[in-house]
């Protein structure tokens, strides 16, 4: 395979140039998309990932604001959320893009950090800004600024057995309330010989905030370029993290490469507490599973939970974005919010429509509960950077291969070299 | 062979190559050029074509170099380092068991043998399923107390033991043999097609030859059988070698490269073989960095077969 | 065969029973596959009663509210299933005893001196058929997971972990996959979604239309224009061959993905975005179809070519009537991997995928539609892949007969 150079010029001579040329010279540009209706409405493209139901509500949601807003109308195509990213990636790469689009809260920060979003603080953002839940509304704040607002959000609790409570001689309706109650009811709840433990638990960075959070441990200053995963808290939390499969044994180790995963030994009735989101709660009924749902276990800093969900963004290339922006607004504001939560089972983004849900379900309430003490995740322009580092130092630190201190200033020395440090 | 007919056939080679040739212009070369140039670029300022700033060597530098650091030599990047071992080790042992498997498939299932279309049938047909569901599939088996190997296992040795406690998954040191056996039993199949189709190819009457010379079975099988397989052997090595490289989908679903081994203070993953340290980079939106890991394994490729084409001489396939 | 006698009864023995134990886990499990689709097809006259409560998230949450504790009620498919049981075992049984019975009469009618050889036979059948389980069992758990309720798909059998058929069969997840338009889940059957034609055409049928021509158009070209350049790299003259060959093996090197986005740009640049041109053009040009089938052209004697060039014969005819035919097989195989790399090319097809007209997504792109955001439901998946394997397994079926039984020996005579 020696490749001769002036066989390789002659090869592109031969055929690649000239077809390049040609191809190039007789194709058309990227077709431009119709930015109005036959009647002459304004067209504002709104890429979401939302599913069935959520879609037959969104669609109404839509014809209720078309009627006070004539002049325009919102076209909503749905994309899978497996692979949005990269649809939205590529689309922008030819200018494609949407008007406004609803994104993985991870996301905003590379989408706001390569200047394809808009701040909202020019069309008005920051006199609503205050009825939003601050954990999911931190997750659109970016170096100063707001380039997206919630629209949907949800958070980890913890699910319990009842029935393995009630046989291990526990109160099936108290759950624990600190760390401590947690390892001491864990371990009467756990017996390897059967199979059985107390807790499993998963070991990225997304599940590991819980833990972090209870502590009161930040994994990045404000001022945005110091990493702070070895800082007190943090080694403590992971100490924490760590005991209760290393030491206490109530663990699983559920979060080893090929075992039993949290939701399906919790559906086999295998572990009896899993931490866990909203979205479970469907799934874990129709198994036929007897559960409750109950705060994280208070650490120094009380109970806290991470956030998850997404967020809605409008693009610079937009044409409209002020009539974007007043969709959005009117999408996630109180009675629309609270309407769309009713139906969907969801937990408000927006404060105000706290008082106007009310659902049946206590497990339900307890989430919307526990959101309120959520702390925004850490926000990187390259999230899978950030687990890319800490996760394997967190599974060293869980196999023994190296102390929480080691592991943790390792981690967070790498942080600050890759993920933060952002030249100009 | 007289000048006009290779003329002539110089003409009618290139009309049979023209369709391919034309559809690899358009739609390779570019492609391959530009993945070249962005490698000397960061895209991570925007994500038009237009917004690649020049960064010259540092992607490759920040790749391949070193940095001094507390008094030591330190890799910039251990981690690509380390994967491309991995690498080595997963196609030096996927790669020949893979092809022992499928010829011995193909040789068992040559002879006349009873249903030796359903085996044929069955043993390709797990080249069908999505690679995410076999892998999804394999993780199960796996997996200890519920795996069908936990069970196995434990009613022969008992419930303390390796498989049950932990899962080939779940060590450093059987992670990636686990998976490679899951891409063995996958692959099969379609090695032993090819090797079957090469088969009928060779004339009956070499054997009846060797027969009335006395030759053994087993010397006909390395005189005549694998001598006449060789292209197949061949195809088979290079696509091996070509899987390796590009691994990452079975990593993806088994392991996502876990387990975590530590050694000299860097974490490692154990099953991180270089094609899902690349999916990684590109799917984060580091395309620069992508770009100049592809071609560094590209330029590891051409020189390990330049070597071999120097000093394993002769061997032409 | 040297082995005394009593050695090769023992020997017979062992295999007897390993032939029992294969027999038995073997006839079970597809006498229950079996019983339980004749229960899930025999009881679909009162689908309402049938099946669990459709996972709409209100009606469970609210049911988790009023009853602490929901046992699991067998359908009546289970039921019905329940009730197959003794015919299951009995069949069961019977089919095992019949085997043995057969291999043990056998056994006696064989000559001793024969005897050797028939232990071997047999070692191989059973290893065969261990290797033939081991190999399919990717699919008949597929199979049956998608016939498992929401939320049990990960529910272990502890009595028997092998056992994977579900117990409390369900069609749902079939039902679900087959109307997957947007808003056409079980609870709503609220006319208001149905405004025109084309939403109703935005089904599954659209979707697996559209795979099937995107797969079996690029398929059919991959496979011709690989067998051309091929056969040109194999048997026949060209300048520079061997070098051209050497740059196109070194592109193979370099992951696809790394082309995704130049060859995005390309296809928006040609206006082809969102047309089916734009699934696989790009994708044509396959080295590895090249090289594959160079290989094993490599392998048909020269004699063959040289000899229908003396009777006169044309290139064109030369490569129609010698070369295609002995290569049908490897064809057929390029065909078969083709189709499927394209009726599974989730990301690029997602990419140049014009979500604003819905009648030209493909299968994988509209699958993953009802992926959802956090949880990806097993059975709905699984039930999924089923449709998308069922083509393949039947291009399979119809190509083995050319490659599968094609592969003879012998097939050259010189």
């Amino acid at each position: 395979m020696i490749i001769k150079p002036n066989l390789l010029s002659r090869l592109l001579l031969l055929f690649a140039l000239p077809l390049l040329f040609v191809s190039f010279l007789t194709l058309v540009g990227c077709g431009h998309r119709e930015e109005k209706t036959a009647d002459g409405r304004i067209i504002l493209n709104f890429w979401h990932t939302y599913g069935d139901q959520e879609e037959m509500i969104l669609k109404e949601i839509i014809k209720d604001w078309e009627k006070s807003n004539a002049s325009y109308t919102v076209q909503a195509t749905r994309l899978p959320f497996d692979g949005h990213k990269a649809k939205l990636k590529t689309a922008l790469t030819v200018e494609r893009g949407p008007d406004m689009a609803r994104v993985d809260w991870s996301f905003v920060c590379e989408l706001a950090r390569k200047n394809a979003l808009v701040d909202l603080a020019a069309l008005g953002f920051d006199k609503i800004r205050d009825q939003y839940l601050a954990a999911p509304l931190g997750t659109n704040f970016i170096d100063g600024k707001y380039f997206g607002l919630p629209d949907q959000t949800t958070c980890v609790a913890l699910f319990y057995n009842k029935k393995m409570f009630r046989e291990a001689g526990l109160n099936p309706d108290a759950p624990p309330k600190t760390w401590d109650e947690f390892i001491e009811q864990g371990k009467k709840l756990t017996d390897p010989t059967q199979g059985r433990f107390a807790f499993a638990m998963d070991n990225t960075l997304w599940w590991t905030l819980p833990f972090f959070n209870t502590f009161g441990a930040k994994i990045i200053a404000s001022d945005g370029v110091t990493c702070l995963l070895d800082s007190k808290e943090a080694i403590a939390a992971m100490d924490l993290k760590s005991s209760l499969y290393n030491t206490h044994k109530i663990e699983a180790g559920s979060w080893r490469a090929g075992s039993i995963s949290p939701d399906s030994g919790f559906v086999n009735g295998k572990y009896a507490m899993i931490f866990s989101g909203p979205w479970n709660l469907p799934k874990f009924t129709n198994s036929g599973i007897e559960f409750g749902v109950g705060l994280i276990p208070a650490g120094p800093a009380g109970t806290s939970t991470n956030v998850g969900g997404t967020n809605v963004v409008i693009f610079n290339t937009s044409k409209n974005q002020q009539a974007c922006f007043d969709f959005l607004t009117y999408f996630t504001s109180a009675e629309v919010h609270a309407r769309w939560c009713k139906a969907l089972n969801q937990i408000p983004v927006n404060l105000k429509s706290y008082d106007l849900v009310k659902y049946d379900d206590p497990n339900l309430m307890k989430f919307l509960e526990q959101m309120k003490s959520a702390v925004a995740n850490p926000i990187v322009t390259h999230s899978d950077v950030l687990e890319d580092i800490i996760n394997p130092e967190m599974e060293a630190i869980m196999t023994g291969q190296k102390t929480s201190m080691e592991a943790l200033k390792n981690a967070a020395r790498k942080i600050e070299k890759k993920v933060l440090r952002r030249d100009s | 062979m007289s000048a006009p007919s290779n003329h002539r056939e110089t003409i009618s080679s290139l009309i049979f190559l023209s369709p391919f040739l034309i559809l690899f212009a358009i739609f390779l070369i570019f492609p391959i050029i530009y993945s070249f140039y962005l490698s000397f670029f960061d895209a991570s300022k925007g994500f038009g074509l237009s917004n690649l700033h020049f960064v010259g060597f540092e992607n490759y530098v920040n790749l391949l170099g070193f940095h001094f650091e507390e008094g030591a030599f330190k890799l910039n990047d251990p981690a690509f380092w380390w994967s491309i071992a991995v690498t080595f080790i997963y196609g030096g042992l996927s790669i020949p068991l893979g092809i022992g498997a499928s010829l011995m498939l193909a040789l068992l299932l040559h002879n006349k043998l009873a249903g030796r279309n359903f085996f044929r049938s069955a043993f390709f047909l797990p080249n069908i399923l999505d690679m995410l569901v076999v892998g999804v599939i394999w993780t199960l088996i796996y997996a200890p107390k519920y795996g069908a190997l936990a069970q196995i296992t434990t009613y022969f040795f008992g419930g303390d033991q390796f498989f049950n406690n932990g899962g080939m998954l779940s060590s450093p040191f059987t992670a990636l043999p686990a998976v490679i056996i899951a891409m063995v039993l996958k692959g099969a199949g379609f090695g032993m097609v090819l090797f079957l189709a090469a088969l009928q190819n060779i004339p009956e009457a070499v054997y009846e030859a060797a027969d009335i010379d006395g030759a053994s079975k087993w010397d006909q099988f390395w005189l005549i059988t694998l001598p006449l397989l060789k292209p197949i052997l061949f195809f088979m090595g290079v696509t091996g070698i070509i899987g390796s490289l590009n691994a990452f989908t079975e990593i993806y679903a088994m392991t996502a490269g876990g387990p975590q081994i530590v050694l000299g203070g860097e974490t490692l993953g154990s099953t991180q073989v270089a094609g899902y340290y690349l999916y990684k980079q590109f799917d984060g939106g580091r395309h620069g960095y992508a770009a100049a890991i592809s071609y560094v394994l590209l330029a590891i490729t051409l020189l390990l077969t330049w070597l071999q084409k120097k000093f394993v001489a002769g061997d032409k396939a | 065969m040297t082995s005394s006698a009593p050695t090769r009864v023992l020997l017979f023995c062992l295999l007897l029973i390993g032939l029992i134990l294969i027999s038995t886990g073997l006839c079970s499990q597809m006498l229950r596959l079996g019983s339980m689709l004749l229960a899930v097809s025999t009881t679909t006259e009162a689908p309402a009663a049938a099946e669990l409560p459709p996972i709409t998230d209100q009606t469970v949450v609210k049911n988790s509210a009023t009853s602490s504790e929901i046992p699991i009620l067998l359908t009546p498919a289970g039921r019905r299933m329940e009730a197959f049981n003794p015919a299951v075992s009995f069949f069961k049984f019977l089919l095992t005893a019949a085997l043995v019975f057969w291999v043990v009469a056998r056994w006696l009618r064989t000559p001793i001196i024969l005897r050797g050889e028939f232990l071997k036979t047999m070692f191989l059948y059973e290893a065969l058929m261990v290797g033939v389980i081991v190999v399919l069992f990717p699919f008949f758990w597929m199979v049956c997971t998608s016939f498992k309720p929401s939320g049990t798909e990960l529910k272990i059998n502890i009595s028997n972990p092998f056992d994977v058929v579900p117990t409390n069969p369900t069609l749902n997840n079939f039902k679900k996959v087959l109307k997957i338009e947007p808003g056409n889940t079980a609870s709503d059957a609220k006319p208001q979604n149905k405004e025109d034609a084309e939403e109703q055409k935005k089904n599954f049928g659209t979707y697996f239309l559209n795979s099937l021509i995107v797969a079996s158009t690029a398929a059919f070209f991959v496979t011709l224009f690989a067998s051309m350049a091929g056969y040109v790299f194999a048997k026949k003259e060209l300048p520079y061959k061997s070098t051209m060959f050497g740059i196109f093996m070194a592109t193979m090197m370099i992951p696809g993905m790394m082309f995704m986005v130049p060859q995005f740009f390309m296809i928006c640049k040609m206006g082809l975005f969102g047309t089916k041109w734009a699934m696989f053009l790009p994708h044509l040009a396959s080295v590895f179809g090249v090289f594959m089938l160079k290989q094993f052209m490599e392998t048909i004697p020269s004699s063959l070519i040289e000899a229908a060039r003396i009777d006169g014969a044309s290139e064109w005819q030369i490569f129609r009537i010698v070369i295609i035919p002995l290569s049908m097989p490897i064809l057929l195989t390029l065909f078969l991997l083709t189709f499927l790399f394209h009726w599974s090319n989730f990301l690029w097809q997602l990419i140049v995928t014009d979500f604003q007209e819905p009648l030209s997504i493909t299968l994988p792109v509209a699958l993953s539609l009802f992926r959802g955001q956090y949880t990806s439901d097993l059975g709905l998946i699984m039930s999924a892949s089923c449709f998308s394997v069922v083509p393949i397994v039947i291009l399979f079926l119809i190509a083995q007969r050319y490659f599968i039984e094609g592969m003879t020996q012998g097939a050259v005579k010189e």
